[in-house]
């Protein structure tokens, strides 16, 4: 070979450096020496090969006021050698023979910053595509100079221009590309670039998801992105969200998206991991396993969007699709990373209560008003208890402070063949009850990546195992702080446990704390992922995954905690719950190219399996705890028991073809089965086109020097849902359970009918899109415009009775319509060498709609469901205020006969956001970083207020059965005619009008109210220790970081959070925490 | 690359193919655990009879449903035998007759006639297709089946007069039938019991702790509804003749002792149904009884009945009782909490009323000393001399008065009895302020109408 590669080229940033010139002089100076010199006296980076100079004399230097050139010519003289001088670093090579032909080889190799090979990077000419790396990184193309200025583009990586010469092998380094634009983002089986893509995709970074100091991905994510609505149920820690993607499509089945961790569907989806019969604190949507992955091993997170982006995961894909990317280690020495960090957490945006005086004050007005008198019969209590006696019940229910752990370590490394990454980390959370109830997770995960020397044959291999403690009261204690402020103390004198006081009971929010909930969950990942090569251009895949998420949960109402006089007994409850999922899924990739043009092909097969069990005991009777401990001595003990199973196979192909990466087209599809559906119907065809066109990189628009980035694209397809429930179709048989069973025995019965109608629920989707870029990308937006429609859905309908069930799946007979605009703006503000400020908007504009529903007036759904109004539209009579004469609420009577009755219903508007976002704000200066998140929603929301007045009505009623305190507003009552107040007289008696009244109030249009809000949802502030601190400690980097979470929120919502909404749950809780990161 | 298309797209055709056909039973799952599919209960003997176990705890389960007190307490309520202490919007209606077809318990009464009208059918439908179920048990359980499925009819036919006959488990081919005429129920529900005479034993099913129950239904249950049925057709001759087989048949006898009647060791029962609940006895005892002698019945009796029981009578003594408050409440059932011992079932069919029907059906066959006879049987073991009637003129009244007396609150006898001899209107518009002749019928739920557009109101709703 006439090409000996000797040199290697080097260049990394355009930084000039200022002419300088070298003195030196030495006898028998080593040539490492002389390049040290070099570097130091003029700055030049020396790019060598030592090998090259092993064999080489010391020499003798003699040298003044010596330029670069002169002093290497100097140096190299008689040598072999020869140089090339860049802006900042010389290159030092093996002087060759020339080539004769004008065609000579150029040749090179690609790799990423860390030293990564990059496979199937782009060479351009001359804007001509030429070649593309093989799986080395390695490029060779003929060119007619001997320097040849050639682009290297690969995908997540910022292009480079470089000028290359021929006899070299050239090693061109690609940086990840800071520009939005050519982020990499996982898409369905495969990455992209925000650029290429056709559909809508939205990521979440893990330098966003872990500035954030909770435990849980799903509240992470809340308005960061586009079209994805997050509810936090309630602030209990390990407490499951739901999730709403582009509105909600179906009346009767489930909102959750489909989830994939590293390709593979997790067992049990967003489904509540907890069904124990006690229930628990975190209510009923319990905890979700979700939470069980560790956010510092997450790398990204991609929300995918109508059907383009998920029409691939066909029948799934419905509700969106949310894919889990893990870290994985990179190459490079063995580095290990730290991170500790602790902090607390408070309960924020409760209501203030009344004080004892003011809680007199409604007690007593409210029975004058009805024109009894205050006395030991009407309100005994304030005669036999301390009627001055004062207790804060918020502070002592829900007023702790949580405390926040979290650790961690990251071990990684590896070589160019083969990397890993381990990690073992920590997070707890104690909840606002106090008394040592909390949760936490502990988990380690694994990764391991292995490619064969020729890079043809790859495996990656990832482990997860996470297992967690819950330990929380049986019941959310929130609304225990609705205990009337004067309630005497929870223990006598003695210390023991009271439950009246002089006659009168009351509940003792002290003995609540022994009934205890606890819950063990485990959530076992692990998946294969091998590849190999058979060709240039041809690849088969195959993942095989296997998820077991479980939960074991216990809880025991002792009779500690109940009132001896109520003659109680103990309970004790117990279920298992276990989800196995299994995955076995093989696809082959084609990337064919030639000229501009780009064609990828894309084939394979899914399969997988699904079981759930479930078993629970139930004991009751116990009648001394210390045998309830034990679980010996039950009066009754029931059991149950149940498993299902799921199974779902599909084959799947996508074209994607793209004509000199400017004119981009996808078409896939999907042909799924599920075991879901009965005999003929289980197969369903799902599909999806997409077409883009990048306009800015036409000839009339490259001369808008302001618009660097122009696309439109536009999409349309189908996906389809088969959340319905396991085995509907069948005619199946339930076992009855009545305690003595007809002689003795027990029997079935039928439960479902058969069904054969049973098929697909088809979505339909259609987006257009605009994603410009300005100023050289520092302006980047993008605007989605969505249409989705949804006909003929299953649902439960019901039957007549001649039927002889209640109902069937049938098809819905009305068209529900989603339709919306999302935004992103991002902007580069400030980009200079130590200041670096990037902000992003995000705004999503939903609408949801029954489009039409024939006959709707004869359906089950009349009186529910309106053509023309959401599905949430509320029913109800319109509240029209207090009446300042009367001081009663006030409703529209519209049919004017004088009564309230069905006929003065009406629509009164539902609780769907208008609209949504969040704005992040990032700040680097030198060693600063600054990260603000902005979340806001705006729309209407479920009155807490009206929920109160019907759960917890304001003080006053007779006797001393109905004791509550009650929110500050309860201040604002009517007292005198004239009063213009927000809630009608206080009254004492059942039958009193006001009371009458109080009946519509909560089935009336008053229950929506303004639940608007701006919360500063994070805030993270970060501080790289100097270097030079660093380095001598023998740490490569060090950080410390403050963190917070839920700090403010601007909101007019009354008493709680306008996100939970319900006053009876704990709202969401703030979070500070402190810690550092170090690298080793 | 136009080849590479070609090549690309026969794969996924390939595929396509593959999942479509050969990996179909790769989708092959199990049920559910707590849920068994037709082919699996329809597979062996065992399996197949849990169905019967399902059946009848389906019926017993719901207490006040149709043949779970439903039509004891609202036949009752509806006819001039039963009042409720305490205000009900549901249950206030039956009494005062102006049930509206919007009311629930109503509706509720409907439903689960027609749930076990499905369960009945379900079992006959799965029996077709089954092939590994022994003549016997398939005689059992169609036997069981179709009795169960005519007794149902029975009481529907009765409340709502002709309703949709639905003899299939195919929720298609049933939920829009239009109401068929009375005969045609009546048709059904006699070819149903017929093939229960012949398809069941004479003997009881029993398992071995519940041996001499007499639970299940058996061919003298079915010979027994099937008097009934002929009577109240006015089949005289067959109604006599059914009735005969069950009275010769030694099996059955009169229990001497009153209170002895409703006890589950009741010789006179010809079937009986057993509560499944663990904290309670009969529905009756549950429902009629007074917690204590301090606290008012639920239900108590109309001054109406209770004046009509002539001086002596001793069910006057044994089947009815007073609590502290001077409120007469039925007293058949004498338990209402749940005893290990289960002394009492619920019973349905017993000989006491075949002897009534005997005697009613041989006035018209015009046996005057054969009816006068029935009839003094029954008023002996009460304690009361023999009737003064003695022809067709006034055996009749003497016998619906018995009827009155001796099915007092038991099934809604009087209530249908009312209406089978033709006395309704002239009896409740005395007894009931407002009649009117439609109140005979019950509506037609509401929700039925809307649901199935083919269904018809009774007139005057």
């Amino acid at each position: 070979m006439s090409f000996k590669a000797v040199a290697i080229f080097l260049s990394l940033l355009p930084v000039m450096v200022s002419a300088q010139h070298l003195n030196l002089r030495g006898r028998g100076l080593s040539f490492p020496h002389v390049f040290d010199e070099i570097k130091k006296q003029l700055g030049y980076d020396i790019i060598y090969t030592p090998r090259n100079f092993e064999d080489a004399p010391d020499i003798d230097v003699d040298l003044k006021n010596a330029d670069i050139r002169e002093t290497l010519t100097t140096v190299f003289a008689g040598l072999q050698l020869g140089y090339h001088v860049d802006n900042r670093s010389v290159l030092i090579y093996r002087k060759v023979p020339a080539e004769a032909s004008i065609y000579v080889p150029l040749q090179g190799q690609v790799v990423s910053a860390d030293g990564q090979p990059l496979a199937g990077a782009s060479i351009t000419v001359d804007s001509i595509p030429v070649a593309t790396t093989a799986a080395t990184g390695s490029f060779r193309i003929r060119v007619k100079s001997r320097m040849t200025t050639v682009t290297v583009s690969y995908l997540g990586y910022s292009s480079r221009t470089v000028t290359l010469s021929n006899g070299f092998l050239h090693v061109v380094s690609l940086q990840s590309s800071s520009y939005t634009l050519d982020n990499v983002v996982v898409q369905a089986y495969g990455k992209t670039t925000p650029r290429l893509l056709m559909g809508s995709v939205s990521q979440v970074k893990s330098a966003d998801i872990s500035t954030q100091p909770v435990g849980a991905i799903s509240g992470t994510l809340a308005g960061r992105v586009p079209g994805l609505q997050v509810k936090q149920y309630n602030g209990v820690p390990g407490s499951a969200y739901g999730f709403l993607i582009r509105g909600l499509h179906s009346v009767a089945q489930g909102t959750d998206p489909l989830i994939i961790v590293d390709g593979m569907p997790i067992a049990g989806n967003n489904g509540s991991l907890s069904t124990i019969g006690s229930g628990s604190a975190q209510g009923l949507m319990g905890a979700a396993s979700l939470n069980s992955i560790p956010l510092a091993s997450i790398a990204s997170i991609e929300v995918l969007k109508g059907a383009s982006a998920t029409a691939i995961y066909g029948s799934r894909g419905a509700k969106g699709v949310i894919l889990i990317t893990l870290k994985q280690g990179l190459a490079g020495r063995l580095k290990w990373c730290f991170d500790v960090s602790g902090g607390v957490s408070h309960a924020v945006k409760t209501s203030s209560l009344l004080n004892t005086i003011q809680y007199r004050a409604l007690r007593e007005g409210a029975i004058r008003n009805d024109g009894i008198s205050v006395d030991s019969t009407s309100a005994p209590e304030l005669f036999a208890w301390d009627s001055t006696r004062y207790t804060d019940y918020k502070k002592m229910v829900m007023g702790h402070s949580g405390s926040i752990k979290d650790a961690r370590v990251e071990l990684s490394g590896g070589d160019t063949n083969t990397v890993f990454l381990v990690s073992g980390s920590y997070h707890g959370e104690g909840s606002a009850f106090g008394r040592g109830t909390g949760q936490d997770w502990k988990s380690l995960y694994g990764h391991l990546t292995h490619q064969s020397p020729g890079r043809r044959f790859r495996v990656d291999l990832s482990g997860l195992y996470s297992w967690g403690n819950t330990e929380l009261p049986i019941s959310d204690l929130t609304v225990l702080q609705f205990s009337t402020p004067n309630t005497p103390s929870f223990r006598n004198a003695a210390g023991q446990l009271q439950w009246a006081y002089n006659g009168i009971a009351f509940t003792n929010i002290d003995a609540q704390y022994a009934n205890q909930y606890q819950a063990s969950l485990t959530n076992q990942f692990d998946h294969l992922q091998v590849s190999y090569e058979v060709f240039q251009g041809l690849s088969l895949k195959g993942n095989f995954g296997y998820n077991r998420v479980s939960s074991d949960e216990n809880s025991r109402v002792p009779l500690v905690g109940q009132d001896p006089a109520t003659l109680p007994v103990g309970h004790r409850y117990y279920t298992g719950n276990a989800w196995h999922s299994e995955l076995a899924e093989g696809f082959a990739e084609y990337i064919w190219k030639k000229g501009g043009s780009r064609l990828e092909a894309l084939a394979g097969l899914n399969w997988q399996q699904q079981r759930s069990s479930h078993s629970d005991i139930f004991q009751n009777g116990f009648t001394s705890d210390l045998q309830l401990g034990m679980g010996v001595g039950a009066t009754s003990t029931t059991t149950d028991e149940n498993a299902i199973a799921y199974r779902y196979e599909a084959a799947f192909g996508r074209l994607n073809y793209s004509l000199r990466d400017r004119y981009l087209l996808t078409v896939s599809g999907r042909r799924d089965g599920s075991s879901r559906f009965g005999p003929g119907k289980q197969f369903g065809n799902f599909w999806a086109v997409s077409g883009a066109w990048i306009f800015s990189d036409e000839s009339f628009f490259r001369q808008a020097g302001w618009l660097s980035f122009g696309k439109v694209r536009a999409s349309i397809g189908t996906t389809g849902n088969d959340q319905i429930g396991d085995n509907q179709f069948a005619q199946v048989y339930s076992n009855t359970s009545s305690t003595r069973g007809y002689q003795g025995q027990q029997g079935v019965i039928p439960q479902t009918f058969a069904n054969d109608q049973l098929a697909w629920e088809v979505n339909y989707s259609s987006e257009i899109a605009l994603d410009l870029g300005f100023l050289k990308n520092k302006i980047v937006l993008s605007a989605v415009a969505y249409r989705d429609w949804t006909n003929n859905q299953l649902v439960y309908s019901s039957l007549p009775a001649q039927a002889g069930l209640p109902g069937v799946f049938s098809n819905f007979p009305g068209e529900v319509v989603n339709q919306g605009l999302e935004f992103s703006l991002t902007t580069h503000n400030w980009v200079s060498q130590h200041f670096r400020w990037v902000s992003t908007l995000l705004l999503t504009v939903p609408s949801n709609k029954l489009r039409r529903f024939p006959n709707l007036a004869n359906s089950i759904y009349a009186g529910r469901l309106y053509e023309g109004r959401s599905l949430s539209e509320i029913t109800g009579y319109h509240y029209t205020g207090v009446d300042p004469s009367t001081g009663l609420f006030n409703f529209q009577d519209y049919n004017k006969n004088g009564v309230l009755d069905p006929g003065d219903r009406r629509p009164g508007g539902n609780p769907d956001l208008h609209y949504y976002g969040g704005l992040d704000q990032s700040f680097q200066y030198r060693r600063w970083q600054l990260n603000i998140f902005l979340e806001y929603r705006v729309g209407k929301g479920m009155n807490p207020l009206v929920m109160l007045y019907q759960l917890k009505p304001p003080p006053g009623m007779l006797g001393p059965s109905m004791l509550n305190n009650g929110p500050f507003e309860w201040l604002d009552h009517w007292q005198k005619p004239g009063d213009k107040a927000s809630l009608q007289r206080l009254t004492a008696d059942p039958s009193s009008a006001a009371s009458q009244q109080a009946n519509f109030y909560p089935s009336s249009d008053v229950v929506l109210t303004d639940a608007s809000f701006l919360r500063l949802k994070s805030l993270a502030l970060r501080w790289r220790l100097p270097e030079k601190w660093v380095s001598k400690t023998g740490l490569s980097n060090a950080q410390l970081y403050v963190q917070g979470q839920n700090l403010w929120t601007w909101t007019k919502f009354p008493v709680t959070d306008p996100e939970t909404q319900d006053p009876t749950v704990l709202p969401p809780m703030r979070m500070v925490t402190m810690g550092c990161h170090i690298t080793l | 690359m136009s080849r590479w298309i070609v090549t690309i797209c026969r794969w996924i055709f390939l595929a396509c193919v593959f999942t479509s056909t050969g990996c179909r039973k790769l989708l092959d799952v199990p049920p559910p655990q707590d849920q068994v599919s037709t082919g699996t209960v329809f597979a062996s003997d065992t399996n197949a009879l849990s169905t019967l176990s399902g059946m009848y705890i389906q019926m017993m389960d719901n207490t006040r449903s149709l043949l779970n007190g439903g039509i004891t307490i609202y036949g009752g309520l509806s006819a001039d035998e039963l009042a409720n202490t305490y205000p009900n919007i549901f249950e206030d209606p039956f009494r005062t007759n102006t049930l509206s077809p919007d009311n629930l318990q109503n509706a509720f009464q409907y439903n689960m006639a027609y749930t076990l009208i499905h369960t009945a059918n379900t079992i006959l439908s799965g029996l077709d297709g089954a092939t590994h179920i022994s003549a016997a048990t398939r005689a059992e359980l169609t036997g069981e089946a179709k009795f169960t499925r005519a007794l149902v009819y029975f009481y529907l036919v009765n409340l709502y007069g002709g309703v949709p006959l639905v003899t299939t488990s195919d929720y298609a081919a049933s939920a829009l039938l239009p109401r068929s005429s009375a005969a045609a129920v009546y048709g059904q529900i006699k070819a149903d019991l017929a093939d229960a005479q012949q398809l069941l034993t004479d003997g009881y099913v029993s398992t071995a702790a519940y041996s001499h129950d007499r639970t299940r239904p058996n061919r003298s249950a079915a010979t027994a509804l099937l008097a009934r049925v002929y009577f109240y057709l006015g089949s005289w001759a067959q109604a006599d003749s059914a009735a005969s087989a069950i009275i010769d048949n030694p099996l059955y006898r009169l229990e001497p002792s009153l209170d002895s009647v409703f006890l589950s060791s009741s010789r006179e029962a010809i079937w009986q149904l057993q509560p499944v609940h663990a904290n309670m006895a009969t529905v009756e005892g549950l429902n009629f009884l007074p917690v204590s002698l301090v606290t008012p019945p639920l239900y108590y009796l109309t001054n109406y009945l209770l004046s009509s029981y002539e001086p002596g009578d001793q069910r006057k003594s044994s089947w009815v009782r007073k609590n502290l408050s001077g409120k007469s409440y039925s007293y058949k059932y004498k338990r209402a909490v749940y005893d290990s011992a289960r002394i009492e079932y619920n019973t349905v069919l017993r000989l006491g009323e075949i002897y009534l029907i005997r005697a009613e059906a041989r006035v018209f066959l015009a046996n005057y000393t054969g009816a006068a006879s029935d009839l003094n049987i029954i008023r002996s073991r009460a304690g009361l001399p023999a009737s003064p009637a003695t022809d067709g003129s006034d055996l009749l009244p003497a016998i619906w008065h018995e009827r009155q007396i001796e099915l007092a609150v038991e099934w809604g006898q009087r209530w249908l009895d009312l209406k089978r001899s033709g006395q309704i209107d002239a009896v409740l518009s005395v007894n009931k302020p407002g009649w009117t002749s439609k109140s005979a019928l019950f509506p037609i739920p509401t929700g039925e109408l809307t649901k199935n557009p083919n269904l018809t109101q009774n007139s005057g709703y």
